[in-house]
This record gives C-alpha cells, structure tokens and sequence, in this order.
C-alpha cells in the first residue's frame, strides 16, 4: 500500500465522525458567523453588532449575566471544594452514602430541578414561605429572583465540583501522605504542601468546566422567571434565547451567540494563561 | 543542628513481641529485634515475608496489633511518625512532584520551623555529600532515576534522624548503577552514623549492606546474625536456601551410625563422616555449597557435568549425581564440556545437615 491509499482507507474511516462534525458543527458554526454578519434585508451589513452598542437590554443581560455568573462560581465552586475536603478526611462507615447523596443532583433532568424549585419557591403554597412564615415572592421580586436562580443552580452543580475534586484528591497517591507524615507535617500542612499543589490541575479543569456551565445555564431562567421580574434575571443565554425565538430575530440572536463565544473564549484563555495549568498538565514545560 | 542532634542518632530500636494482623492475615508473627545504635540493619525475605510491614511499624505507618516498638528507649506504639524521628525512603522515593528537589528536602525542615539561614545551609550540607548540587532546581520528574534516589536519601537524612528506614531504595535502578549506590549507602551510612533499618529481597544486597541481618519469612524471623554467621551457618533449610547465589545444594538422605564413625546415606551415594558427631539417626537434607563441592581424580562421588558455565573468576558445573541435579563453583576457568563423566568430593566441615521434619540445623 501507498501513502496515498493509506490516506483514502483511514478517511473512509475517520468518515463518520468528519461528517458528523461537519454537519453538526462546522455548518453551524458557518451559518452563525453567515448570519451574524447579515442584516434585515439579507444583504452582508454589520448592523446587527452596531445594534448591539444601542440595546439596553443586551447590556442589563450582561451586568446579570456578571451577577449570576461570579455569584454562582463562588457558592458552587467553594461549597463543592469544601464537600470533597470534607468527605475525603471522613473515614467513617456513612462515607459512601454521603457520596451517593452528594450524586443524586446530576441524575435529575434541569427541567426537573426547575420545576421542583418552581414548586418550593412558589408564593402561594412554596414550602419554603411556609417554614419562614413569610410571603416573600422569592422569584417575583427584582431583589431575590436572581439569589433565588443563584441558589437553584448551585443546589444542582455543587455536586458536579464535588465529584471532580473528589475524584482528584482520590488519585493522590497515599505515598505522599505517608512521606508527608514522616517528614513531620501537620495535617493542616499536608493539606498545604501536598493536597493541594496536587490537585490544582484538576481543580482548574473543575473550575472551568463548573464556569463554563454556568455561563449556558438557561433552564432555570426560563421556567423560574422567564427573565422576569422586568429584565432582572435576564442573562445572555435567556436573551439570545428571547430574540431568536420570541421576536424571530436570528441574525441578532447569531450576532449575540458571536459574542458569547468571544467572552467565553476569553475568559477561558485567561484561565488557563493564569494558572499555568498547561504547565501541570504536561501540555507544555 | 538543633532538633535532636547527636543523641538521636544513637538511637536503638527495641521490637518486642510484635505481631500485625490485616484482618485475619497475620503480617508479621511475635517478632522479637533489637536493632543497636549505628548499625546497618539489614531485613532479609522474599516478597510477603512481613520485611515492609514491620519497617512501616516501626516508622508508625502502620499500626502494632501486639507488641511494642522502642526508638530509644521510648514507646512508641501510639506516638504519630511525625514525632517519631524517623526518616524514611520509600521504594519509589515518593518525591513530591510538584517542588524541585530543594524544597523536597528543605521541607521537613521548613515544617519543622528551621530557619531560612539554616534550612539553606543544612540543606546545601546535604546536597554536597550526596552530589546534587547541581540539581537543587529541578523538578523530581526531570531527574534519573539514581538522582531521584540520592534525593530521596537527601530528603531523608537533612533533618538528622534517630532512625533510618529504607524500603528496597535500590530496587528502582539498573543493575550497575544498583551496585555503585549499594557501596555509597554503606559509606554514608558510616560517615553519618544513624541507626539504619534496610528492607530488601536481595540476599546479595543484604550481604554487601548488612552489620546484621534478619532474615523473615511469612512474618517469622528466621534468624539474625551478621552476614558471616548468616551464610556459613544458616540455622534452618529456609535461610540456608535463601542465603547464597547460587543456592545451597540440598539433599534429602539419612543420618546413619556406622559402627563408630557416621554416614550420610542418600538414594544414590553415600558419604563418611570423619569429624562429625549426631545424637540420633535422622532423616536430614544436607545443604552443601557450590564452592564447597569439590573435583577430585579418584575416590569420589560419581557424576555428569550437565551445563558448564564459565564467568571467568569462577566457573559454574551444574552435574547430576544421580536423581539430584547440584552446582559446583569451581575456582577459575576449567575446560569441561557437558557430557563428562567426573568425580566429585564434599568438604566434610562445610557440610550442613538439617533434620528434615523441624527443618532446623543439627550440626553443632
């Protein structure tokens, strides 16, 4: 066999996959970049970014999307690192049940997790204004719709942190441990100079991931509060949402899609320059 | 410099009646050791012979079932390692791979609170006898694996310890470089003079290492002894086959009294004994060494040479006397080819005779 026959064999077998990645990504991926840049009449115009500058809506979205953004990486991000801590210093006979437990969350449908928040947020028989003997109108108020999303949505991904960092704080070999006692550290100091010099890639790679998931977030927001009350929970994702499939606008929404992909690239870009995780993950020296 | 100095290397280590259970599994059975101040203390057996298990108790890895550890003097069944003043070099060295090797070894130190003056300058100190200097900012994954290794023993040693652990630290590198590590161990060992506990498989290792050793077998200590005594009078057919490479020729024949001088009688020879004395008729093994199986013209022992190998300073004959297949250390080159017919002699004093149902030694 030739080259060039080794060439034409391993396409027919790549096939699948490069046709599957064609049409499922690559033309997609066309046609938002063809649309983004295509106005009203369907000529080639960059209005739909020049609109961009003039719509207050697209900057509430991004000052909630901020809001939503830092507040839900913060609660997540630290409560499932202290819940991986936790449990993998538990030595006791309940520490799979915990886990288990801890689980549950990412089984669950987020349309499922919606409506069961909808349900315990719900001013007229929410069991949550029950137990505090109040009618706060936790999701129809500007002040708590947001707090309120915050919170839904850690309850649904502080175990997905849980599970990356556990995982990783289980694969530190025990040897360390055992050289790190000998040497004479502190448990405190073995959590310092071992664990987490350790597992930082992986906590990187969690942080990313949990970022990254945060910023699609869009279930909550649609069945909580549809944006509301006003625009107060409007994020970008719920935007671009409204303007391709409530106002039918599609070349606006592909231009908004352009720019939520420009500010997610960017900011993962930034994260892995700024944490040097390449370094640790043997990409580069 | 402070923290323990010289009083802790003089340390002695007491194991008294210790046994270690993982579950039903008994590690290591009543094991009685005293591992005297300075000494190179060599633990001798085969993989699942308990050797590991009891260095990880007496580093405080793992804990006694029964028994009690002394490190100078004191108890230390429930004292944590941290306070055990122990060192400890693990098989695969356990760097940790995020620091470079000087904060590998400044780290005990740190943690210890050392000050930064005397961190640097213990830690250059270290560096210097173990010739990593020029290695200090290099991360462990960088290095070879005999650098690892002398930083593992930098790591170890930089903080002064009462007692040295060393789990098979040579079992990682290539077999020249096992050999050059092997004699440096030695000689740092005498020229820091702490107490060493050094756990190996390798009987040659242990030989070349040990001021004594203990030989353990499924978690019994065979015997203890210096190297000599360990080789030239193995107490039981366990030590004797384990000690010496090429192994221990063995045996199986009787003891029996002929009028008033005794012979060994096997299925295919039997030899006169001169010199030796029993109290019983016994059924025994003898263990006789290849270097103590002697070629002689005539009156011997009839045989044929199977395989000759020929290393130069000596040369090894396996030969089948009989139904038994022994090796003969010759002394140089000999120019043998297999197929030959030769007589063979045994050196009476060298010659071991274990009772075959205790498996103990029953020369005296």
């Amino acid at each position: 066999m030739n080259r060039n026959q080794v060439i034409k064999i391993g396409l027919v077998f790549a096939a699948p996959l490069i046709i599957y990645f064609l049409i499922f990504f690559i033309y997609p991926i066309y046609l938002l970049f063809k649309y983004s840049f295509t106005s009203a009449s369907g000529a080639f115009s960059f209005i739909n970014f020049e609109n961009m500058i003039r719509d207050p809506i697209l900057y509430d979205s991004l000052i909630n999307t901020l809001y939503y953004f830092i507040g839900s990486v913060a609660v997540q991000f630290s409560a499932g690192f202290i819940a991986a801590v936790i449990l993998n210093s538990y030595t006791g006979r309940l520490k799979n049940a915990f886990r288990s437990i801890l689980y549950i969350p990412l089984t669950i449908s987020p349309i499922v997790i919606a409506l069961m928040w909808l349900i315990i947020f719900n001013p007229t028989y929410g069991p949550v204004d029950y137990m505090l003997d109040m009618n706060l109108n936790w999701l129809g108020s500007m002040n708590l719709a947001m707090p309120t999303i915050i919170l839904a949505n850690a309850w649904e991904y502080i175990p997905f942190v849980f599970l990356i960092i556990y995982a990783g704080l289980q694969s530190v070999p025990k040897q360390y441990y055992e050289a790190a006692s000998i040497d004479g550290m502190s448990r405190f100091q073995t959590f310092r100079y071992i664990t987490l010099p350790s597992i930082r890639p992986i906590m990187i790679i969690a942080f990313l991931l949990n970022s990254i998931g945060i910023l699609q977030g869009f279930t909550l927001v649609y069945v909580l509060t549809n944006g509301g009350p006003g625009f107060s929970t409007y994020i970008l994702s719920f935007y671009i949402y409204k303007v391709a499939f409530t106002y039918f606008n599609l070349n606006y929404a592909s231009a908004l899609s352009l720019l939520f992909l420009v500010i997610i690239g960017i900011y993962v870009y930034a994260i892995l320059k700024l944490s040097s995780v390449e370094k640790y993950l043997g990409i580069k020296k | 410099m402070d923290n323990g100095g010289s009083e802790g290397i003089m340390s002695e280590v007491i194991v008294e009646n210790v046994t270690k259970k993982f579950g039903n599994f008994v590690a290591l059975d009543n094991v009685n050791l005293t591992i005297k101040p300075k000494e190179f203390f060599v633990l001798l057996g085969p993989s699942g012979s308990g050797k590991t298990t009891l260095l990880r108790l007496i580093a405080g890895l793992e804990d006694i079932t029964e028994g009690s550890i002394y490190i100078g003097g004191k108890k230390v069944n429930d004292v944590p390692p941290k306070d055990r003043n122990v060192a400890m070099v693990f098989q695969n060295y356990a760097l940790y791979p995020h620091f470079n090797v000087f904060d590998n070894i400044a780290l005990t130190l740190k943690v210890r609170g050392y000050s930064k003056d005397a961190i640097k300058s213990r830690v250059s100190e270290i560096a210097k006898i173990l010739h990593i200097e020029d290695i200090l900012n290099k991360k462990p994954r960088e290095l070879s694996g005999g650098q690892q290794q002398r930083v593992a023993l930098a790591r170890a040693l930089v903080r002064e310890p009462s007692v040295f652990l060393l789990d098979e630290p040579l079992s990682n590198l290539d077999a020249k470089l096992r050999v050059e590590a092997r004699s440096f161990l030695r000689s740092l060992q005498k020229e820091v003079g702490v107490t060493t506990v050094f756990v190996t498989h390798d009987q040659s290792e242990a030989m070349a290492l040990a001021t004594t050793i203990a030989v353990l077998d499924k978690g019994i200590i065979k015997q203890v002894g210096d190297p000599y005594e360990l080789y030239t009078k193995p107490k039981d057919i366990f030590t004797a086959g384990f000690i010496g490479s090429p192994a221990m020729n063995m045996i199986p024949g009787k003891l029996v009294k002929d009028g008033s001088s005794w012979r060994f009688v096997s299925e295919d020879f039997s030899v006169q004994l001169i010199n030796t004395e029993f109290e019983n008729e016994y059924d025994v093994i003898l263990g006789i060494r290849p270097e103590h199986i002697t070629l002689v013209k005539d009156d011997g022992i009839n045989a044929k040479i199977n395989n000759v190998e020929p290393m130069g300073a000596v040369t090894y004959l396996d030969i089948q006397v009989g139904s038994v297949e022994l090796t003969v250390q010759y002394t140089g080159l000999i120019k043998l080819e297999a197929g030959m017919e030769i007589k063979v002699k045994f050196v009476e004093e060298k010659m071991l005779f274990y009772d075959r149902k205790t498996e103990k030694l029953l020369n005296v």
